[in-house]
């Protein structure tokens, strides 16, 4: 079926290879890697010893795991310092033939590593005193002016100056209280975080305004001496130290833009392979080692065997072992044709198939497209859902792919119906048109229910037969005693309908109880059967139980099962219903736009809505009426190391 | 709804914790048990405190069992600020941060005293949230106290006190972080949801201006602070008091602040029958007390519920502690009575 054969397998190899043997199995992209030691451990690495590579087995027993090598860590760090330097986004080329190794790594990064980081460091000291000149220079006032010199202020002998940042509350503070205050307070400019005050004070009084100005958190802007000259004056000073110093970083920023030019190639070039390189380092945390070799565990599609056997012959003293046998459970990998494929995201979601089970997404797609073109069938909304998954696919794949499939099963059913955005009479109806024979598309809907459902009970068969589940297979209520019962059950109430016995009622009955017995005694005649004992687990009392309540919920379960197919039938008449309400309120507005309108927001509603509806009851029935009659889902998703994926 | 959301299951978990507070009938126990053995054995027999009694506590120290309890205290913050995500959990580390900020003054208190700091102490263990503990504990004295907060919130706020005199920095220091604290609590609330924006409101409200009395009476009377400095001080948001009237006592005197505040409802701060130094800080709490406790009279969705428990259960451990210790220095159970914060008198059998 569509879940692929896989097969396990071990390499050994020296030690040194190890880089480009992992190198060429993530190229590969189709290894399922395993904890190798795990497989040690569990005596599971398995091969044939022979002469020549006695060495090897023996050395099996002192494996151990890999340290991981930090040094890659700190590469890339210096890598991505580099790249945010030289504002490089881009991840650079994806190469994967050469591989350097760390010491060539470590000598080409270093070749220019210092020098950027220099001059970078440079830049940095140079913007953060570009910073403080700014802030400085914007401490100044635009417009107040003192008339004379700061030189002189700081001269005082009786008289302090101060200048400096106050915050809002501090400023109001200050307001509220100016007549206590003994010190001339002049507001002289605004800033970001707060407002720039000069103040002037007798000296004498200095310890009472320091711890005044304390209490307000008086941030001090102190002027370096080298400023002389009027508030004015040293504002332009500022000003043409700000420019000196824009200009020098303007300068580096120069060296620095010169410095991508040359290096960013090289640079991309080593990301790419630090990138690798810790990739590596990733995947050595599932393989062994030992003092001369290293073992690597995965599982392989079998199909691609043969393939990954020819990359690696290359390396010489390498044993590559394929293990088909073995109690292990190999992770599934799903294989279906295009038109199936989308709806594998609706398998994934319930659950990935295990090994042995049978990939349920081929009858599901089927029987999903089924369906929902029998709910939502119209030619023309169906064309629309249609594009919208062409449209959407280029974003993302699977749901384009889902939509496109569900749109194209619902034109068909347009045509079967005759129905094109609601209108009836525009195309003849091949089939027939659901409002005008409401109880045959109602039974209709049941009938494809009864098929749907033999067919999952089938369908449960064989995969107990692949589990090798005997008690579940011939005993089970989804096995062949619930199939039994189920169709004696539909045998009769067939009979109640016709008016005749297909199956004489005696033996009808006879098989029902036959059903249900072996239904409640599953696990002993199991067991009789396979000759085991004792016959029952532990607690047979609670067994009983169990079973009997199971029991009936199988009988539950198989009515309602049945009925609930009903509302495939339901929803293709609801579908024509709504529209029919959308054109009898465009027949009552009375005017040809306003009927149009409502009749294409009608169509938008019907869409949406019902689309929605549509899609979700149908998911529905395909997980709870017939996913839990026969499929399981507690399978491992096959995930190959690659290069590619983040992991 | 969005409230009904938040705390259906917080205030639920709330009321539970809080139906496990001591009643007035263990207190009456706790105070006829003469021997701290006896105490702590009641309370490990009768009340939840056995999960908090643990042994190995060393439970016949008082101050090990007070370390015991508060520590408790913080594990209850943590444990209900769980229930909360974004700008609640955000709200819940401010609160916690108090007690940060208690064990901050602590250690200026003991540096400047030229004390010893021990762990033992503090509310916190190990993870400060904004402070290195080990750094400050190598502080000689208080300027390098204040210099190994740098690269923390509180260094930019408590910078320009070093050198201060030391019998004033205590006070100076109490009063810039709480102000630091309150400040960052109160712009807090506004990212909260409108009805509990409007609670924490009304509760910092109230604790702003019971603070600013506080600090104007003990600036006057212990530490002599100009009337500038105490004005600037000063907390606004508060919810009796306007900058005007703040300033006005600011420039009075003690008596006549003691009569401006007589007037209003914070009179219970100046109860002229005890002694006012001893009984300021207890008045205040009493006065919360009685608030969280009407709190759970409430069926509201709010954040009133949480914040009240916790704060019943730190009143409920300092009056825990404030009976063990009056056995040890045989204070008169009347007397005692006078000292914890819930009121039990007149409710003897």
């Amino acid at each position: 079926m569509a879940v692929q054969k896989m097969t396990m397998m071990n390499i050994i190899g020296n030690i040194e290879d190890i880089d480009s043997v992992v190198l060429d199995v993530l190229k590969a992209n189709n290894v399922n890697l395993i904890s190798a030691l795990n497989q040690i451990e569990d005596n599971k690495f398995l091969f044939n010893v022979k002469d020549e590579n006695l060495e090897k087995y023996v050395e099996l027993n002192f494996a151990t795991s890999f340290k991981t090598d930090m040094e890659y860590e700190k590469l890339k760090k210096k890598v991505l310092e580099l790249k945010d330097i030289l504002h490089i986004h881009e991840d650079g080329i994806k190469e994967y033939e050469t591989i350097l190794t760390k010491d060539e790594i470590i000598a080409e990064l270093n070749g220019f590593y210092d020098e950027i980081h220099e001059v970078s460091e440079d830049l940095k000291t140079k913007k953060e005193s570009l910073n403080a000149l700014t802030n400085l220079y914007n401490s100044f006032p635009e417009t107040t002016e003192i008339p004379f010199p700061v030189e002189k202020l700081r001269g005082l002998t009786n008289v302090t100056y101060r200048m400096g940042k106050l915050s809002k509350e501090a400023r109001l503070k200050l307001k509220k209280n100016y007549e206590n205050i003994l010190a001339i307070v002049i507001h002289t400019a605004s800033t970001k975080d707060g407002e720039i005050y000069m103040m002037f004070y007798p000296s004498i009084l200095n310890e009472e305004m320091n711890r005044i100005l304390r209490s307000l958190n008086f941030k001090e802007i102190l002027i370096p001496d080298s400023y002389r000259g009027s508030y004015k004056e040293i504002k332009q000073q500022i000003g043409e130290e700000k420019r000196t110093l824009e200009k020098e970083i303007e300068v580096v920023e120069g060296t620095i833009s010169k410095y991508k030019e040359d290096y960013e190639k090289k640079l991309l070039f080593l990301t790419n392979h630090v990138d690798i390189k810790l990739k590596i380092e990733d995947i050595k945390e599932k393989l062994a080692r030992s003092s001369k070799y290293f073992y690597l565990s995965g599982w392989v599609p079998k199909k691609e065997k043969s393939q990954l056997e020819a990359a690696l012959n290359k390396y010489k003293d390498t044993l590559i072992l394929f293990n088909e046998e073995g109690d292990q459970h190999p992770p599934t990998k799903l294989k279906n044709i295009r038109l199936f494929r989308p709806f594998e995201t609706l398998v994934r979601l319930y659950g990935m198939p295990s090994y042995e089970e049978i990939d349920p997404t081929p009858f599901l797609s089927l029987s999903y497209m089924f369906l929902f073109g029998a709910m939502f069938g119209d030619l023309g909304q169906g064309f629309v859902i249609l594009l919208s998954g062409l449209l959407f696919s280029r974003k993302n794949k699977l749901f384009g792919g889902l939509l496109s499939r569900l749109g194209l099963s619902s034109m068909i059913f347009g045509t079967f119906y005759g129905a094109v955005f609601g209108f009836e009479d525009i195309i003849p109806a091949l089939i027939i048109r659901p409002f005008e024979s409401i109880n045959t598309i109602l039974m209709a809907a049941i009938v494809v229910g009864i098929v749907l459902i033999l067919i999952a009970y089938t369908l449960s068969m064989v995969n107990a037969y692949k589990r090798k589940d005997l008690e579940e297979g011939l005993f089970g209520k989804e096995g062949l005693a619930g199939l039994l019962f189920y169709l004696i059950l539909l045998a009769l109430a067939a009979s109640k309908i016709i008016g005749r016995y297909f199956v004489h009622p005696i033996l009808s009955l006879a098989i029902i109880l036959l059903c249900l017995l072996s239904m409640v005694f599953k696990q002993p005649l199991t067991n009789l059967i396979k000759n085991e004992r004792p016959l029952h687990g532990h607690d047979i009392s609670g067994y009983y139980v169990e079973s009997i309540f199971s029991l009936l919920e199988t009988l539950l379960s198989m009515l309602s099962g049945t009925v609930s197919f009903i509302r495939v039938g339901a929803f293709a008449l609801t579908h024509v219903g709504l529209f029919i309400a959308f054109e009898t309120i465009g027949e009552m507005i009375g005017h040809a736009a306003g009927n149009a309108i409502v009749l294409i927001i009608g169509n938008i509603l019907i869409l949406g809505l019902e689309g929605l509806i549509v899609f979700i009851q149908g998911l529905r029935l395909e997980y709870y009426e017939m996913f839990s009659r026969y499929y399981k889902g507690d399978g491992k998703e096959f995930e190959p190391a690659s290069l590619d994926r983040k992991k | 709804m969005a409230s009904v959301k938040r705390y259906a299951g917080v205030n639920t978990k709330t009321r539970v914790l809080k139906s496990r507070l001591l009643k007035k009938a263990d207190y009456l126990i706790l105070l006829e048990l003469d021997a701290l053995e006896d105490q702590v054995k009641y309370l490990k027999q009768n009340t939840f405190y056995a999960n908090v009694l643990k042994d190995d506590i060393k439970l016949n120290d008082v101050e090990s069992i007070e370390l015991a309890l508060k520590r408790y205290l913080l594990i209850q913050y943590k444990k209900l600020s769980k229930y909360f995500s974004n700008e609640y959990a955000k709200l819940y580390r401010i609160l916690l941060s108090r007690f940060e900020i208690e064990d901050l003054k602590q250690i200026f208190r003991a540096v400047a005293g030229g004390g010893k700091i021990s762990k033992d102490n503090f509310y916190f263990k190990e993870e400060y949230l904004n402070i290195d503990y080990n750094k400050l504990t190598k502080s000689n004295n208080t300027d390098e106290l204040i210099n190994n907060l740098k690269g923390t919130l509180y260094y930019d706020a408590l910078k320009d006190y070093v050198a201060e005199d030391k019998s004033k920095l205590t006070f100076y220091v109490e009063m810039t972080m709480d102000k630091l604290y309150f400040k960052i609590l109160y712009n807090q609330c506004h990212d909260l949801s409108k009805e509990d924006k409007d609670i924490l409101k009304d509760i910092i409200g109230a604790y702003i201006d019971l603070l600013n009395v506080e600090w104007i009476y003990r600036g006057f009377k212990f530490y002599d602070l100009m009337p500038e400095e105490l004005f600037n001080y000063s907390l606004l948001n508060g919810n009796e008091f306007d900058l005007k009237e703040i300033k006005e006592m600011c420039y009075s005197t003690i008596e006549d602040l003691k009569a401006y505040i007589l007037r209003t409802k914070y009179k219970f701060l100046f109860d002229e029958e005890k002694d006012m130094d001893l009984y300021m800080e207890l008045n205040i709490e009493k006065y919360f007390y009685s608030l969280y406790k009407n709190a759970f009279k409430r069926g509201k969705f709010d954040i009133l519920i949480t914040i009240s428990y916790l704060h019943l259960l730190e009143y409920e451990i300092k009056d825990i502690i404030s009976i063990m210790e009056s056995k040890r220095y045989g204070v008169s159970i009347e007397d005692t009575m006078n000292y914890l914060i819930m009121d039990i008198k007149g409710s003897e059998i």
